[in-house]
């Protein structure tokens, strides 16, 4: 079963956040940097939904990043933040630096429980591609173009790579991605890519 | 001539020596009372220039200076007063990056002493008027400043109710066997007193004044035992407690001292990790005292603890008002925090009258 954790010091929100994970996925819970840091020892974690704002400095993004810096040095589990600290320069860093998403508390649940299932998405297509021998995608966008761009990039950097890999084969690359072929079509047509020789 | 004719001519050149001392001392005294007087003004119109200004000019015609004109820019503001009147004038300017000042006058004259006079009334001016402006420049910074802060300390917890409140309202509508439904009130129920406490920190907070012991309403008997257990708990702390002792409070003001206490000592714990906490409670027939140790670091600056807006964390997420308020609500009760001094960690002894 996938495994998430839950790292946010409000252990009323932890709960509810829990609650609605748990039907299904397997959880872990952790309230701040140690617990966090003894979770992912013990636990093998698929997705990571980080609140920065831990304790003792719950008032700035330092606790949180150092669990994020920790994760992207020692893990491959997607980390997803989920925090009140609003800095635009954090966010873009974050996502740079290699967290998958950055959403500002308060989120609606759809919106999170949407960022996990991309999280666990790529997450497996990740790991499909590597066994085929292709590293991980690694993003290439500019600073100061906004979260969106970041996130429809990183979309339309994997499905390119899939595509690339199953030769256009949108079935095949439909497959792979876990999505509908209408909906790849749907971002074919967004990204506005078309099959070319070079392709 | 013999030396009788001399005498009338040494009298007459004391007397004159005599009546320029007396002028000078007239003019000496008549320029310090402006001086004071320019001060007492600044001072009983609350260093506003908007309405020094215009007061202080009539002042000036007492020493001469017929008028006072300027133009001063700060923090958005800006004062102009053009000078109406011909003749000489004397001016003075400063530019900075906050603000700039254009000082003026136009004495009567500025033959002899006058020079001198007008020169010490324009300098004195000049000063009054920089530091009202500095004045003003300091305390709108500050406030700014600590307004950010504080907001900043209200976000982090408003943000969490809000994204909790957007949860239950999801999971409310998820309720799809009766399984789930026994999981989500027992999760609420488990986590009801920490949301219950994080609802009642950022009332304190916006609350937060210099407490008074006026009104006091819902009070009630307070183990402080099962309460110090409940906190201590609450924030995972290694902890002993002995001792017992109960006092007639309002909750909410015991809360508050003992939950900004024990996050102390969680904050810390959180950085050393073999901290242990202890908590002792004795009462005699008037008082409860609570004693909280820890077997951390010494604390670094004692006579600063309580000081608001002081933290040894500032600027990593420490707004330094936990403590201060903690002794505020403390002595609002007619109680005190103390701490006293330890040859290894650290310290609070807490007085509670057992009835407030």
């Amino acid at each position: 079963m996938v495994s998430i954790l839950l790292v946010e010091d409000d252990t009323a929100l932890r709960k509810q956040i829990r609650f609605s994970l748990e039907s299904a996925y397997s959880l872990f819970e952790a309230g701040n940097q140690k617990e966090a840091i003894d979770s992912l020892k013990k636990n093998k974690i698929d997705v990571v939904i980080l609140d920065l704002g831990l304790p003792p400095h719950e008032d700035t993004p330092e606790e949180g990043l150092k669990v994020l810096e920790h994760i992207l040095g020692k893990y491959t589990c997607k980390v997803i933040i989920l925090t009140g600290q609003k800095t635009e320069g954090i966010a873009l860093e974050a996502i740079k630096s290699g967290a998958f998403d950055y959403l500002l508390k308060p989120a609606s649940t759809e919106k999170i429980l949407y960022s996990v299932e991309r999280a666990l998405l790529f997450k497996e297509t990740e790991e499909e591609l590597e066994k085929q021998g292709i590293k991980k995608i690694s993003l290439e966008v500019e600073m100061g173009k906004g979260l969106q761009t970041l996130r429809d990039e990183a979309d339309k950097s994997i499905i390119l790579s899939v595509l690339k890999n199953t030769n256009f084969n949108v079935y095949q690359s439909a497959k792979i991605l876990g999505v509908k072929r209408e909906s790849l079509y749907y971002f074919l047509r967004k990204f506005g890519v078309k099959r070319s020789d070079d392709d | 001539m013999t030396i009788e004719h001399i005498y009338p001519f040494f009298i007459f050149a004391g007397l004159m020596i005599i009546s320029i001392l007396i002028y000078i001392r007239y003019l000496t005294r008549q320029a310090i009372r402006s001086i004071l007087e320019f001060i007492d003004l600044n001072t009983k119109l609350d260093y506003d220039l908007h309405r020094f200004l215009p007061e202080v000019a009539s002042l000036l015609k007492k020493i001469n200076i017929n008028e006072l004109f300027y133009d001063i820019n700060y923090l958005n503001s800006s004062l102009v007063y053009q000078k109406t009147l011909s003749g000489q004038s004397i001016e003075k300017s400063r530019q900075k990056d906050d603000y700039h000042i254009t000082l003026g006058i136009v004495p009567r004259h500025s033959r002899g002493e006058q020079y001198y006079l007008n020169m010490i009334a324009l300098e004195i001016l000049f000063s009054l008027i920089e530091m009202d402006v500095l004045i003003k420049i300091k305390v709108v910074h500050e406030s700014f400043y600590k307004f950010s802060q504080f907001q900043t300390f209200i976000l982090h917890d408003a943000k969490n109710l809000s994204q909790f409140i957007e949860f239950l309202s999801y999971n409310v509508l998820h309720l799809e066997t009766p399984d789930r439904q026994d999981r989500f009130i027992s999760y609420l129920r488990e986590t009801l007193p920490a949301q219950s406490r994080r609802g009642a920190k950022i009332i304190n907070l916006l609350e937060l004044k210099r407490e008074t012991d006026t009104e006091k309403s819902d009070e009630s008997t307070i183990n402080l035992k099962a309460l110090l257990e409940d906190l201590a708990n609450h924030y995972h702390l290694n902890y002993t407690i002995s001792g017992e002792g109960s006092i007639t409070a309002e909750e909410y003001k015991v809360n508050a001292i003992f939950l900004n206490l024990l996050k102390n000592v969680y904050d810390k714990y959180l950085e050393e990790r073999d901290l242990i906490c202890h908590i002792n409670i004795t009462a005699d027939e008037n008082n409860v005292k609570v004693t909280i140790s820890d077997t951390g670091s010494p604390i670094k600056d004692s006579t600063r603890l309580f000081e608001p807006f002081y933290s040894t964390k500032a600027g990593r997420g420490g707004l330094g008002i936990g403590l201060f308020h903690a002794k505020n609500v403390a002595q609002a009760m007619k109680g005190d925090i103390h701490v006293p001094p330890q040859s290894t960690g650290a310290a609070f002894e807490i007085t509670l009258p057992i009835h407030e």
